[in-house]
């Protein structure tokens, strides 16, 4: 989400940086630096990354993972995924593809019959071709007062486009499986248009594919054999340094069938390219003269004009654009593609997956959905107690890890110089330049162990200059064990910042010029496992420029690493008594903290 | 005590068929209908069954239309319960009359949520979107438009980020009463950036 709302966090992922030749070409480059120590001004060891300007690389805390393996962010873009689990989005029923041993491993759709079957639900979601809602079936009675459902018929209740209605009115003969009976529809009314070949998307994806085949099989074949055996063929030459030829010579063939291919598709088929082009090498001249003046009578003979004919009378008789179906709704059907509006049938729904997501440089697994199938209705359980009354379709996952379970949470508060607060934060009224900002950047620890965190930021802002100053580049935050943590305790903990906060800009404007000393200065507060430093920010005169800090967070705890006995590992050396290990773990990332414009 | 707090100003009908879970929060002008409710059969059990089943944390804003839907069934109007899920917050002036919606959901201001609807847990519907009626909304997603479509999807930190958010507007609504620093503070949550300003003196 775009936001223009200050001031706003956004978290670095390396994963768009430029691969470098040398080691950790994954890994953040920078935790292979030293560990910074309290004190030492690290920004100049430190590089920005040369993505960090990059909107692509930037990402919000809630939508990044962490590899604990790595120690490292991964963003969805750095992340494998893999299908878990199939279900329609309509009637939430699960395909359950071809399961392994145990219903939560990954695993592969299957593909019974045709091959795009897996794909749409394969019951009774059908989507109305207007609005794109699911449509409700409806049924008729005949009226001979059979006892079996006579007719079938959808009804969209959003736009009340109705089955029945326009020149094709779709009845259907039985409510199951009316995917089924759309799907002979389509294939019925492609037959009708299509004159000889049936130019349905599959079949000429197939033929592409078959022709890429046979190309690519001729060309290995071409690979076994030795340089000077054949004339070269201009499409098959193995040197790059050919391919201006293939270019000229394709240019060429084309040209000669130039006039007639303004007919759609077939003017140039697979098999016509392949048959000219691959086997006779471009030698003989005259053989591909021929072959190109058969190509162009098929191609003529495949105009139908009295169809064309029929086309444009009724184009000129329309009396609305309603008939001509949205380029939207024209796309949406998969089998065929309509130009009246009357020739709209009811859309397959497509089906949704759910997704394990694995770090790809280590292939641990990051999300992991629960999909063991709990059959509990929604409607009929008692009061709404945890999200478990889900149907088949739950939200629970087995693994999740999430960024903000493992990394520090950032949260920026302005500190007002004048002890009233100004009516309008600068943060929509604008900062002024050459003032001097104080803001109170609050960590929040998530982990179970206490961390030790080092921020580090250029001393001038790399686009505009503003400057950046942090009073206390280092410092610890305590451990996040929720013993006692009730909500009176947080507010209280709250109304105590809060209290601290005013009075404690009498004390930043009164420190501003005394000597400064000790380890814990600019430490506005802590509390259980958050600590608040300080940090100006002076903006340039750089009108309507918008401040972005870059901040790169480094920060470093002991873990508790079960010792695997037998299986190495990384806890540490073997021959320790105990079950646990204790291992030194450092993560990094750079961060890029956006507060607001700069006014005049 | 149930941390319940239902403004004088909003106009709850039929209070005996509604259930309200714990801590959750219902606006001015909000109209919650429990007088449309399944008639009643001759059961032993006392208390007729609740027609507008509402969970924990949840915020109602103001304006907010909770109605359970209907359907002629047999010549007669027959009305359905209503079940909301936990830790759902409903933007103002919305109109809700769908069949279930589940926990972790973020409604959008202006909505209407038809009919027999079913919105599954963690799903974020936007401002202005209207759902037809008999729709299936999957969990994670985010819908928009009129008629709704699935515009985007959640990630999977969602349910974790719609709780604490319920959380933190239940407590800062009980802190302070004034809607703008609600308005500032939901946005800020959701998108749970850097806070701007965490408590209002």
């Amino acid at each position: 989400m775009i936001a223009t709302r200050y001031p706003l966090l956004r978290i670095h992922c390396p994963c768009a940086e430029p691969i470098t030749d040398g080691p950790d070409t994954e890994v953040d480059a920078l935790t292979t630096s030293g560990s910074p120590d309290t004190g030492l001004d690290t920004t100049t060891n430190l590089e920005l990354p040369p993505t960090l300007d990059n909107p692509f690389a930037l990402h919000a805390l809630n939508s990044l993972y962490f590899c604990d393996f790595c120690l490292v962010l991964r963003c969805e873009r750095c992340v494998v995924e893999e299908v878990v689990q199939t279900y329609c989005p309509a009637c939430l029923h699960v395909y359950s593809a071809d399961t392994t041993a145990g219903g939560n491993e990954p695993s592969r759709v299957t593909r019974k019959g045709r091959s795009d079957d897996a794909t749409f639900c394969t019951r009774n979601c059908l989507q109305c071709p207007l609005c794109f809602t699911s449509l409700t079936t409806f049924a008729t009675t005949s009226s001979e007062g059979s006892e079996a459902l006579a007719t079938v018929y959808l009804q969209c209740s959003h736009c009340s486009w109705d089955s029945r209605h326009k020149g094709r009115s779709l009845i259907f003969s039985k409510h199951t499986s009316l995917y089924q009976q759309v799907r002979k529809l389509s294939a019925q009314s492609v037959i009708d248009d299509e004159s000889e070949t049936h130019d349905t998307p599959a079949t000429t994806f197939a033929e592409l594919s078959q022709f890429y085949q046979q190309l690519y099989d001729s060309f290995e074949a071409e690979e076994a054999e030795s340089d000077t055996s054949a004339p070269p063929s201009p499409l098959f030459s193995k040197r790059a340094s050919r391919s201006l030829e293939t270019i000229r010579f394709l240019k060429s063939h084309y040209s000669k069938q130039g006039g007639s291919s303004s007919a759609p598709s077939p003017a140039i088929t697979p098999s016509s390219v392949l048959g000219v082009l691959g086997r006779a090498g471009g030698v003989s001249n005259q053989k591909t003269r021929e072959h190109a003046e058969k190509e162009k009578e098929r191609c003529v003979s495949y105009i139908d004009e009295k169809a064309e004919i029929e086309e444009v009378t009724r184009m000129r008789g329309m009396t609305s654009l309603d008939e001509t179906p949205t380029l939207s709704q024209q796309r949406a059907n998969p089998f065929v593609r309509p130009t009246t509006s009357s020739d709209l049938l009811p859309l397959p729904t497509r089906l949704r997956t759910r997704r394990a997501k694995r770090c790809r440089a280590c292939r641990h697994i990051l999300v992991r959905p629960d999909v063991s199938s709990r059959k509990v209705s929604t409607s009929s359980s008692a009061s709404g107690s945890a999200a478990g009354s889900a149907s088949t379709v739950a939200t629970a996952f087995r693994i999740n890890l999430l960024s903000k379970n493992y990394i520090p949470t950032l949260r920026l508060t302005y500190l007002p110089v004048t002890s009233p607060a100004p009516s309008s934060s600068p943060y929509q009224a604008g900062f002024i330049p050459h003032i001097t900002y104080s803001f109170a950047l609050t960590l929040f620890n998530p982990l179970y162990e206490p961390i030790k965190v080092t921020l580090a930021s250029p001393p001038r802002t790399p686009k505009h200059g503003h400057s950046i100053t942090f009073l206390t580049p280092s410092f610890e935050i305590g451990a996040n064990i929720e013993d006692d943590w009730d909500l009176q305790a947080i507010t209280s903990l709250r109304r105590k910042f809060a209290d601290l906060k005013i009075s404690s800009t009498s004390n930043i404007s009164a420190s501003s010029e005394s000597a400064r000393g000790g380890p814990n200065l600019g430490i506005l507060d802590r509390g259980r496992n958050w600590t608040s430093v300080i940090f100006e920010i002076v903006p340039a005169n750089e009108r309507s420029s918008e401040i972005e800090v870059p901040l790169f967070v480094s920060f470093a705890y002991e873990a508790e690493v079960e010792k695997d006995f037998g299986s190495g590992g990384r806890s540490g050396e073997s021959g320790d008594s105990g079950l646990f290990d204790k291992q030194q773990r450092e993560v990094a990332f750079w961060s890029v903290l956006k507060i607001g414009r700069v006014i005049a | 005590e149930s941390g319940n707090r239902i403004s004088r100003k909003a106009v709850i009908l039929g209070s005996q068929h509604i259930l309200l879970g714990g801590r959750s929060t219902i606006l001015p002008e909000c109209v919650v209908r429990g007088d449309l409710h399944r008639p009643s059969s001759a059961s032993a059990s006392g208390s007729a069954a609740a027609s507008v089943n509402i969970g924990r944390y949840n915020f109602l804003e103001k304006g907010v239309v909770i109605r359970p839907p209907s359907k002629i069934y047999k010549g007669s109007l027959v009305y359905y319960p209503l079940k909301i899920g936990n830790y759902v917050s409903i933007g103002a002036n919305s109109i809700i009359e769908a069949a279930a919606i589940g926990s972790y959901v973020s409604i959008g201001s202006n909505c209407v949520v038809g009919k027999f609807a079913i919105l599954k847990d963690c799903v974020l519907v936007l401002d202005g979107t209207v759902i037809p009626p008999t729709a299936c909304i999957p969990p994670f997603s985010v819908v928009a438009g009129n008629p709704a479509t699935v515009v985007d999807e959640l990630p999977e930190s969602s349910a974790e980020v719609f709780e604490r958010r319920a959380r933190q507007i239940h407590t800062l609504h009980g802190a302070s009463l004034t809607s703008t620093s609600i308005e500032e503070v939901k946005q800020s949550v959701f998108d749970d950036d850097v806070d701007e300003e965490f408590d209002v003196a």
